[in-house]
């Protein structure tokens, strides 16, 4: 004997899709396969057990070898979804699939409705507020009637309840997993002293990333222990104490996912800064090292070290070259209507384009050059 | 053709990759890695956490490895069935060029 249940939202919030079917077991339901089109699962009658349930979203489909021999076995796959199911008591459990194809997965589609939420509530704001000032000024307004008032508001229900509700459920899953998923690890004190706090600001670091690891090194070899880093990441707070050898290693990805802050905590890193923005995935990593030691890095071999430079320059070279030609584009469009149409020009305006394309030409080159003093470093260590 | 491709991106690998491949015959945490490539190598290498991660991410990516986590939340990784194809044939490319390392070196001097 079969039953079906429906479960529309069931991929938002996966850790209660895996207890309710561990719970849908326990009273002797057993998952067989997901309708994922109609969102049905469908269980079979049989003995009621304790067993575990894990969803997982990846498109590498083979289960590791030590993930079978703890138990787990595949119930039901389609596409990228894969539902494991373990039957050995929780406890006995010592391994365990991972969910970082699903978070990413999950984070995409919560920006999608994010964004898509986002742009409603400022193409309606923007009408509410004309309204509003036509109202005060004494005007009135009409209303015209919609022809189809059935999509207006079908439309309206999934605009502003099933786009906001599903970023919401996303959002606070993804909070959850993420604080479960992270290994526990306590943050020991990386400082002792009870010196005088120095604060000191540092901008636009991020153009020359090699240069700011320099200066932190300098300033713990006189004595300068830095604590932490603040405001956005400009502000850098000191305390005087003990001068240490202290590497520094300011790294930058395209994207976090959970193992990077892992991996390089269990090697011995201290993460003294880290910004989650898109874009902006910066993060400051510091290490004690003994005098007699070489410095340690982030990047060991070559490939990484360049990789990591140039994706640095390509960056702001994709972010800041189409900017610059557009104020080109606009600068000589301005002086073709000076010309042809006896336009009078504004100097004003030429004079922040012309600011405006030096800044941003100044960024690029300094990225540039970040990434020619890396490839040169490299090539030295290579050469010699 | 495609997994052609892939051998033929993987092949020869650079030392770095192919010491944490080969570091992954039995599972092994990130961190597990870097101390037994350096302890198979006398300290000669010393991988970079960075490293390694940017090799794990890829070969994951590509299918060479899988992970998984313990009970205590930490990530192990283990080699599949094609990253154990690539290593081998690695190994056979490295055997030709020991074989060939060993045959020449006594006319270098």
């Amino acid at each position: 004997m079969t039953i079906q249940t429906i479960r529309p939202f069931w991929s938002y919030d996966i850790a209660k899709t895996e207890k309710w079917l561990g719970e849908m077991a326990a009273h002797g339901y057993h998952f067989i396969r997901l309708r994922t089109q109609k969102r049905q699962f469908v269980f079979e009658k049989g003995e009621p057990k304790d067993v575990t349930f894990r969803i997982q979203y990846d498109k590498n489909t083979e289960l590791p070898a030590a993930l079978e021999n703890d138990g787990w076995h595949l119930v039901w796959q389609h596409r990228k979804w894969q539902i494991l199911r373990n039957d050995q008591p929780a406890y006995n459990i010592r391994m365990f699939p991972i969910r970082d194809g699903l978070m990413k997965r999950n984070k995409v589609l919560m920006y999608v409705f994010g964004s898509i939420f986002l742009y409603h509530i400022f193409t309606l704001l923007m009408p509410l507020l004309i309204n509003g000032l036509v109202l005060m000024t004494g005007g009135s307004i009409h209303v015209v009637g919609s022809p189809f008032w059935a999509i207006t508001i079908a439309y309206l229900i999934v605009v502003w309840g099933l786009v906001p509700y599903s970023f919401i459920k996303l959002y606070r899953s993804l909070k959850r997993l993420q604080h479960s998923h992270t290994e526990t690890q306590n943050r020991e004190t990386f400082f002792t002293t009870t010196g005088r706090i120095v604060t000191k600001w540092k901008f636009g670091w991020n153009y020359a990333p090699d240069k700011l690891e320099q200066w932190l090194r300098d300033m713990e070899e006189d004595g300068y222990n830095l604590t932490r880093i603040s405001m956005a990441g400009l502000r850098f707070h000191f305390q005087e104490g003990e001068a240490r050898k202290v590497s520094y290693c300011v790294d930058y990805q395209n994207s976090h996912r959970p193992s990077y802050f892992d991996m390089h905590k269990q090697a011995g890193w201290q993460l003294m800064y880290t910004s989650d923005v898109v874009l902006a995935k910066w993060a400051i990593w510091a290490k004690e090292y003994q005098t007699e030691e070489a410095p340690p890095t982030l990047y060991s071999d070559r490939t990484h070290m360049l990789k990591h430079a140039k994706r640095i320059m390509i960056t702001y070279m994709a972010l800041f070259g189409p900017v610059v030609l557009m104020f080109i584009g606009l600068i000589m469009t301005d002086i073709n209507l000076v010309q042809t149409d006896g336009m009078d020009i504004s100097w004003l305006q030429m004079g922040i384009f012309s600011l405006l394309i030096m800044e941003y030409s100044f960024l690029m080159v300094k990225s540039w050059l970040y990434y020619r003093r890396i490839k040169r470093r490299v090539d030295e260590v290579a050469a010699s | 053709m495609k997994q052609a491709k892939l051998f033929k991106s993987y092949i020869p690998m650079t030392e770095t990759a192919f010491y944490i491949l080969i570091s992954l015959v039995e599972p092994r945490h990130g961190y597990g890695i870097i101390k037994h490539v350096e302890t198979i190598t006398n300290s000669r290498i010393r991988l970079g956490s960075g490293t390694v991660y940017g090799t794990l991410t890829k070969m994951q990516r590509d299918g060479l490895i899988t992970v998984y986590a313990d009970d205590k939340r930490k990530k192990i990784y283990e080699m599949t069935e094609t990253g154990r194809q690539i290593m081998q044939q690695e190994i056979t490319r490295i055997k030709e060029l020991h074989a060939n390392a060993m045959t020449f070196e006594g006319e270098l001097r």
